[in-house]
């Protein structure tokens, strides 16, 4: 059996382990929610095409599709939040934090496991939703094959920023509650927002109505407006990213479990 | 190897568990950490592998602060607590997925104990009964081969002949280079395995001596009940008392056998007669 170094620096070899062992612990969660969501969706697409077959067809796989991206997004919320379930009993909250590796790298195997193999795994899902969706659709109610490339492109440039940000805030939850992760931290970004929107309300009752123009519609064509809205995205979804991948790092080097 | 200076630690404000407490544990030895129930010994395990941070002092394993939890640091030490709950893995899975983090993890040991055991390692652990998990963990623990070796009641769980099993696999290991906890209350159980005997009472070590001292310093023997006064403590049994006295050189050589849950009622009980006992100049 390999040995891994033990070296206090970051080790790309026991984050590899780390990350083996988070897929390993996560498969059967991960097979059932994936099929799940995959055959659930495909079932609802039947329906709609049994009980609607002369309506749109194009229109019914984006409505699919778009309860696709939803789906991507709660489950994977939930996932990020429960990714350190070992943390929250003793009884197996030893096994997590005595287990011979760095804070950083224990972060980094869960945020790649819920953020980039998960999200390759969606698409790849949605996809695969897609063909099916076109080849029953051409072999059973004599639809069009639909156009895979204009339908998985739109937005996903803004939900995958989108789902970044906001998995690194229920990275954090995971780390941060013992209990009810995914439900406290969701309450504690409504909660958040509600406080925005009640100062916001505040401030336009003071001062009157805030409007800020940062591009006008107008001067650009679609693709250019779409890019700038990509990039205004990026430029708070990072920040917001980076510093509770931070916290959520401080908080499993000073967790401590009785 | 493992040194706890003026440890301090209190769950809630006011009512501290450890009051500078003081500790050194060294390779070569079988250590049992005895206390009565809340004595606080799965808190000092846990303060040991870095899992709970000290309010004041220090806890270092060769020099490295335990709640620093380096990779180095882990690496050296496993700790199999009393309760835990394992992965939906199998018993190969697990093996395959914790092995690689301890150096020199030994898979033969590994492999005898699973069959010394009887456990199978192709079943999800989840679905073992929780004595073969112990069973399970109890060899991975071994076979870990760190050169610190922290178990929390051990036994607890484990049938008559897998305690006795259990014994048996400790009692061969070479532990030369390795210093190994075993926290119990069963003293009973394991007074025969360890080498040295630590006892936690009301925050604080209050005896830590090796068997050999104790047997210079002790005899356990069957007295009459009008022979008290010569002793520290006894026990009342059929026929007498069960006495822990001052040894004296008149002893004969087999009064050397320690009662260890005598000696641990005696300690609990005459905390500082015994402790003035080891203190005492040897004549």
């Amino acid at each position: 059996m390999k040995q891994l170094p033990m070296t206090s620096a970051y080790s790309i070899e026991r984050f590899r382990q780390l990350l083996y062992r988070t897929l390993i612990m996560n498969k059967n969660q991960m097979l059932l929610g994936f099929g799940g969501a995959v055959a659930g969706l495909f079932l609802f697409w039947l329906v709609m095409m049994i009980f609607d077959p002369n309506a749109v067809v194009r229109e019914k796989a984006v409505i699919v599709l778009a309860g696709g991206t939803m789906i991507y997004q709660i489950a994977g919320y939930v996932f990020s939040a429960s990714i350190f379930k070992e943390l929250n009993t003793k009884e197996t909250a030893a096994q997590f934090l005595t287990l011979p590796a760095t804070a950083a790298e224990k972060l980094s195997a869960a945020w790649t496991v819920t953020y980039l193999i998960y999200s390759v795994i969606s698409m790849a899902s949605l996809t695969i939703l897609l063909l099916l969706m076109s080849m029953s659709g051409q072999l059973f109610f004599g639809s069009e094959f639909l156009n895979i490339s204009s339908m998985t492109g739109i937005y996903l440039n803004s939900i995958l920023l989108f789902y970044l940000m906001f998995n690194a805030v229920f990275l954090f939850g995971a780390v941060f509650f013992r209990k009810y992760n995914f439900l406290k931290t969701a309450f504690s970004i409504l909660l958040f927002l509600f406080s925005i929107v009640i100062i916001s309300a505040a401030v336009s009752l003071l001062y009157g109505p805030v409007q800020i123009h940062l591009f006008h519609p107008g001067l650009l064509n679609s693709a250019q407006s779409a890019f700038i809205r990509f990039l205004i995205e990026l430029l708070y979804a990072l920040p917001i990213t980076l510093l509770f991948l931070y916290l959520s790092h401080r908080w499993i080097q000073n967790r401590q479990v009785a | 190897m493992i040194s706890i200076k003026n440890l301090s630690f209190a769950f809630k404000k006011g009512k501290p568990l450890f009051k500078n407490l003081s500790l050194e544990l060294r390779p070569g030895n079988i250590y049992g950490l005895f206390g009565l129930n809340g004595a606080g010994k799965t808190t000092l395990l846990s303060h040991m592998c870095g899992m709970l941070f000290p309010d004041e002092g220090n806890c270092t394993l060769n020099g490295i602060p335990a709640q620093e939890r380096s990779p180095k640091m882990l690496s050296e030490l496993f700790i199999l607590p009393e309760q835990f709950t394992l992965p939906s893995s199998t018993g190969t899975e697990y093996i395959q997925l914790h092995a690689p983090f301890y150096p020199r993890f030994d898979e033969d040991m590994m492999d005898s104990c699973i069959s010394t055991f009887k456990v199978d390692t192709s079943s999800v652990l989840q679905e073992l009964s929780y004595g073969q998990q112990k069973k399970f963990m109890i060899s991975f623990a071994l076979a870990s081969n760190t050169p610190v070796l922290l178990l929390d009641e051990p036994t607890n769980g484990l049938d008559i002949p897998s305690k006795s099993q259990f014994r048996k696999i400790v009692a061969s290991l070479d532990y030369s280079d390795r210093c190994i906890v075993i926290s119990t209350h069963q003293v009973r159980d394991l007074g025969a395995m360890i080498d040295q005997v630590t006892i936690l009472k009301d925050g604080d070590i209050v005896f830590n001596e090796s068997l050999e001292t104790i047997r210079d310093r002790l005899t356990f023997k069957k007295i009459s009940n009008s022979e008290t006064q010569s002793c520290i403590y006894g026990e009342e049994t059929l026929g007498g008392l069960n006495a822990i006295c001052p040894a004296v050189s008149t002893d004969k050589p087999d009064s050397g056998e320690i009662d260890m849950e005598l000696l641990f009622n005696a300690i609990i009980e005459k905390t500082t007669q015994l402790q003035q006992e080891f203190n005492k100049e040897l004549t």
